[in-house]
């Protein structure tokens, strides 16, 4: 029971930073890989894997949303990290997609891999961006909040 | 995109792009390795990569961490300044070669099939590397860049910088710790 100092409840519901859901996105599609890696040369179990792939898509998703939901944001330091992020997490993804080919996996291990693949590929750079952009100084003011009848007006 | 970008302020690179010379010939020797697939190249991709690896982390971890804390403000700094850059480039470069040689020597030699009889091992390894995955991209790599980029400025954020460390520091002994778990999967499996 709240007690008679207790603070008031805040308004709205907060919702987690960018970089929560990205970092789940993560987690889920390194289970959906080692699940499928754990049952290799056959096919993993697809009401596994194709779920935690299909929530990676679905967390991945709202990780942009919140990341475009922040209207004021340092975005040239974003692009900064991200853009370099996503060449190097693609380059990765390229050699380990050539050594999945070569060792003739395919379809549906090779289509979850490879869909686990783009997902990291999307989502990494999103997370290391956000993570330094985020403590860099705006480069434009938040706007003032509108007070119909303040100030005197 | 931004104003600043349309107006062509440029934001420098975090990373000098002299040090990308290491990942580029150790993926050039990866490729190689892969596309060559003998089991000896591939075992000592595997083995020389994940040796630096475990290596690196455990003392980063343990040696270098609780150094690099205890040092005054602008030694830390500059300490920092030429260590971070380096580690961006190198950490992720071993778990990379380490990783894809291993999976390609364990297809050559057919321990990842249900049929091995220390399958499960494998899939412990696995289970490893997926926290110590998720640990480094999460959280470390992050708390490095937000180290990197604070050091840059004129006036760096020095509570932020010591929180930053504090966790990096942490960290890297929990993947310290977690190379321990991975070297005794290893060690069991090279010694079926």
């Amino acid at each position: 029971m709240a007690g008679p100092f207790a603070r008031p409840a805040e308004k709205g519901v907060l919702l987690p930073p960018p970089d929560a859901f990205a970092a789940v996105t993560l987690m889920l599609v390194l289970g959906a890989i080692g699940t499928l890696a754990a049952y290799l040369p056959f096919n993993g179990p697809l009401d596994v894997t194709l779920p935690l792939i299909e929530i990676a898509v679905v967390t991945y998703a709202a990780a942009v949303w919140r990341l475009f939901a922040t209207r004021t944001f340092a975005w040239p330091t974003f692009f900064a990290v991200a853009r370099p992020a996503f060449f190097a997490v693609g380059t990765a993804a390229v050699i380990i997609e050539l050594a999945f080919l070569y060792d003739k996996t395919g379809g549906r291990s090779l289509a979850i891999l490879s869909a686990g693949l783009v997902l990291v590929v999307l989502d990494l750079p999103l997370l290391l961006g956000y993570s330094v952009a985020r403590n860099e100084p705006l480069l434009e003011p938040e706007p003032e909040p509108y007070v119909p009848f303040g100030h005197g007006s | 995109m931004s104003e600043a970008v349309a107006a062509g302020v440029a934001v420098p690179s975090l990373i000098p792009r002299r040090l990308l010379l290491l990942p580029a010939v150790a993926l050039t020797l990866l490729v190689i390795g892969v596309s060559w697939n003998r089991e000896w190249p591939l075992d000592f991709l595997h083995v020389f990569f994940g040796g630096l690896w475990t290596g690196a982390d455990l003392f980063a971890g343990f040696l270098i961490g609780p150094i690099a804390r205890r040092l005054d403000p602008p030694v830390r700094r500059a300490f920092m300044q030429r260590y971070m850059p380096r580690m961006m480039v190198l950490m992720p470069t071993l778990a990379l070669v380490t990783l894809v040689a291993g999976w390609q020597l364990a297809r050559e030699t057919g321990v990842l099939t249900e049929s091995y009889p220390r399958h499960w091992w494998l899939v412990a390894s696995f289970v490893i590397v997926g926290v110590m995955a998720t640990i480094n991209f999460a959280l470390l790599l992050p708390a490095n860049l937000q180290v990197l980029s604070e050091l840059r400025k004129e006036i760096p954020n020095a509570e932020l910088i010591g929180r930053l460390m504090g966790r990096y520091t942490t960290i890297a002994a929990v993947i310290g710790c977690l190379q321990v778990a991975t070297i005794v999967v290893m060690s069991r499996l090279a010694t079926f």
